[in-house]
């Protein structure tokens, strides 16, 4: 990919050239369609032809699922196939909508389209997410596994219990404090995509809370209240750039969770559809 | 100029293996025991900011700040390091590995090992804190928001809701359109012609399928034409599911399919159709008459066939003169209208036979007057006027008579023959009828046979075009010029397409004229059906 190139803008923006040459196709084919047909649908010459189109790109941007898992096929590039599959997963909706001549109800057939529609548009979203989000994860630094992340939150509670460890009440209540703040709640990495704040207090915040600990803490545990607070400190930058980046990360991954598993169900409501119209000779 | 460097990390508490790999596109790599270093050493003694490695053009070197030794000699400030270095802080051991020139090299590993015994820690570890799993709550693909779960979870959605949908009256929700008007009455009942799937609507040529097939099963449908090359099913053209109310509404392009070349049985080219017909406008040919030929066969002439388009009917009909507008009635002078012959059915379709009695009697009245009486002469045969009168004369004009029954007959005989001296001299057979009539002897008469239907091939409906669209009758027909019984005065096709054009909007489907299955029936019409009959049915 060139420099300043995005998925979007590949080649010039060759598959959407195609992608706009296509769609111009088909609204002139459904022209005509509709001044030959008054009754248009997907039983009729035209819509069987927009039917078997569909069908064709339907599998073909299926395909890309399995061929951007594929690492030693050449098969095209994998840039180009997911070029194809955004711009040709749009125009599906439009081929779709032509095949059942724009008219839908209540029936497993239109089901097809409207769970086209939620995957479409999932899609949409999801490649608005791929093209904007990594940028901002850059801004929270080097990427940081779950594993390591897991294996530092550890480290640093562990200091921090093994700090307050046998220190006044007030100092473990503040190690206590520290230790929960941003501590994940249920579902959390749904939810988290959602948050602005993370429970977890900047800098000035934490120093306002403790303005009072200051005041009570003996003055033997003086010492290690700065370690603790070192520690909290330490804590909370890490969490907040760690769930900065888990944020983005999991948008990055959300719109899949409809996208793909509604593809595949999308795949037997369109074979489920085609084996109805041909079984009851429908067509 | 940033460098590449590889950090590998030997921790005891993590089975002493290679556990992470880090790369970094800095020049500076930061040790301390604050998380964010690049190289975070766990120990109480070691600072937040402990050391750094920096490398630059002049090479690789160590920066302490804490309690650092090189090579087990405690450095305090910036020194230079070489290949296999080793650098201790608190308990880790730090080795800096330069497989190429240490000045030059961009690729620098650095070991970091921990001297604690590898048990002893593990153990400790566990004996003092748990081990919280915290950051890993946030994973989606462990959460309950991950593709599996929800791919099984819409493909069970999927599965309960297919199986609703294929039970009793949602059973609908499987068919791909809503039903014709004339069969909204089976919406919720499927099966009601899903009797057979893969056969259920086959071709009807098959005997066998015609004898179980769904439509036909309350459907009396007459074959098109016993020389068509095939019959197709009725899907062919009659598509249901469709948003097709009017389902008998089909479209030209299922005639076209046979028609623009039309072969029949045998794969021989159509002799006695025009076998090339696409469209109204341009290629279909002008109407036909019907004409019964010779033996009775019947004829076909194009109104475009000026040399053998002649009206053959046995009756003399001069239209300029019945639409004169000085008409002596059988009162007054009076005009004519084509209604007042032509009247259009109750239906609407065609006009109602002519009759004498109706039609012809108000003005060509049959009443002789006789000196035994005035008679009015029924119109019919001869034969029978020649009976009428004998019986009115046996009844009317043998009062007083005296004689023997032969002078009687005798009497009536002749007085027969003077009665229809004068009835044939007085009403003349011969304006109306081609007749011929001699002395004693009974007029011939040709039947007339006047025909019901001229363009027999297709329907046609007076009442829409006279009485909805307030048409004049001379608007198609032209007959205010016509002298001879022979015109035949039939609209041309060039007068239909005046209006039934593309370009002039009324339509020119072919079912707007024709009929693909002639008189064909439902079969169960019978009369006086309850409600439950008919939902039943």
């Amino acid at each position: 990919m060139r420099k300043n190139e995005t998925i979007i803008s590949l080649r010039g923006s060759l598959w959407l050239k195609i992608s706009i040459a296509v769609f111009i196709a088909l609204v002139i084919s459904y022209f005509f369609y509709r001044i030959s047909e008054p009754r248009p649908g997907g039983g009729t010459t035209f819509g069987l032809v927009y039917g078997f189109i569909g069908l064709g790109i339907f599998a073909l941007l299926m395909y890309f699922g399995v061929r951007k898992r594929s690492y030693v096929n050449n098969f095209g590039t994998l840039k180009d196939w997911l070029s194809f599959h955004i711009y040709f997963g749009v125009i599906m909706i439009i081929i779709t909508a032509m095949h059942a001549g724009f008219d839908f109800g209540f029936s497993i057939h239109s089901l097809a389209f409207y769970i086209m529609i939620i995957v479409v548009v999932s899609g949409i979203v999801g490649t608005h997410f791929y093209l904007n989000l990594p940028a901002d994860l850059e801004k929270y630094g080097d990427e940081i596994s779950f594993a390591f992340a897991d294996s530092e939150m550890n480290t640093l509670i562990n200091r921090i219990k093994s700090v307050s460890k046998e220190k006044s009440a007030v100092f473990q209540k503040r190690a206590e404090m520290i230790i929960a703040s941003g501590m994940p709640g249920k579902n959390e990495a749904f939810w988290i995509m959602f948050r602005k704040k993370y429970g977890v207090p900047t800098e000035s915040e934490y120093f306002e809370s403790i303005k009072d600990d200051v005041v009570n803490i003996p003055k033997e545990e003086s010492e290690d209240f700065q370690k603790l607070t070192v520690l909290a400190l330490q804590k909370f930058d890490f969490q907040r750039r760690f769930l900065n980046q888990i944020k983005i990360k999991n948008k990055l991954r959300i719109w899949l969770v409809l996208h793909l598993p509604l593809s595949i169900v999308l795949s037997f409501v369109i074979l489920i559809h085609i084996l109805i119209v041909v079984y009851y000779n429908g067509i | 100029m940033p460098f590449e460097i590889t950090v590998k990390r030997y921790l005891a508490s993590e089975s002493a293996e290679e556990i992470k790999t880090f790369k970094f596109n800095s020049s500076v790599i930061s040790i301390g025991s604050d998380a964010n270093r690049a190289i975070y050493l766990e120990e109480k003694e070691i600072e937040v900011n402990h050391a750094s490695i920096e490398l630059d053009d002049s090479g690789c070197f160590i920066v302490p700040s804490g309690k650092t030794y090189l090579n087990k000699d405690q450095v305090t400030n910036k020194s230079r390091l070489k290949n296999n270095d080793l650098i201790e802080i608190g308990k880790y051991k730090i080795t800096v590995l330069m497989p190429g020139d240490p000045d030059k090299s961009s690729s620098i590993i650095i070991n970091v090992e921990e001297d604690v015994d590898v048990s002893k820690i593990n153990k400790e570890s566990e004996d003092k804190y748990e081990k919280v799993e915290y950051f890993s709550r946030y994973n989606l693909v462990k959460s309950i928001f991950n593709v599996r779960v929800f791919t099984l979870l819409f493909l069970l959605l999927f599965i309960a809701g297919f199986y609703f949908m294929t039970k009793g009256e949602n059973e609908k929700a499987l068919s791909p359109g809503p039903l014709s008007d004339a069969h909204s009455l089976f919406e919720n009942d499927c099966k009601k012609c899903h009797v057979d799937s893969w056969n259920s609507f086959s071709e009807l040529s098959d005997d066998n399928l015609r004898a179980n097939h769904p439509c036909l099963s309350c459907h009396n449908v007459n074959v098109h034409n016993d020389n068509e090359r095939f019959t197709p099913n009725c899907v062919s053209c009659h598509k249901e599911h469709n948003d097709n109310i009017n389902l008998s509404q089909t479209y030209n392009k299922f005639c076209i399919k046979c028609h623009s070349d039309l072969t029949v049985k045998g794969g021989s080219k159509s002799v006695n159709y025009h076998n090339k017909i696409i469209d109204f406008e341009s290629t279909h040919p002008e109407f036909a008459v019907t004409r019964a030929g010779e033996k009775y066969k019947d004829i076909r002439i194009r109104l475009d066939n000026k040399k053998e388009l002649i009206d053959t009917t046995p009756i003399k009909l001069n239209h300029k003169v019945h639409l004169a507008d000085d008409l002596r009635g059988p009162g007054e002078i009076e005009k004519l209208s084509c209604d007042s012959c032509h009247q259009i059915s109750e239906k609407g379709d065609y006009t109602v036979e002519i009759t004498y009695e109706k039609d012809c009697e108000r003005c060509h009245s049959l009443d002789v007057y006789f000196d035994y009486g005035n008679l009015k002469i029924p119109h019919g045969d001869p034969k029978i006027i020649r009976e009428f009168l004998r019986q009115k004369i046996s009844t009317e004009a043998i009062g007083g008579f005296k004689g023997t029954t032969s002078e009687l007959r005798k009497f009536v005989d002749t007085k027969l023959k003077e009665s229809e001296k004068i009835l044939y001299s007085t009403v003349k057979c011969s304006e109306c009828h081609i007749s011929e009539y001699g002395q004693g002897k009974l007029p011939v008469i040709e039947k007339p046979n006047i025909p019901s239907r001229w363009l027999s091939h297709g329907k046609f409906n007076h009442a829409l075009h006279t009485n909805t669209l307030r048409l004049s009758c001379t608007s198609c027909h032209e007959v205010s010029g016509s002298e001879k019984t022979t015109d035949i005065l039939l609209p041309s096709i060039d007068t239909c397409k005046q209006c039934h054009s593309e370009s002039k909007g009324a339509t020119s489907d072919c079912v707007l004229c024709h009929d693909y299955h002639k008189n064909s029936e439902l079969k169960f019409l019978e009369d006086n059906k309850t409600i439950k009959q008919i939902v039943d049915k």
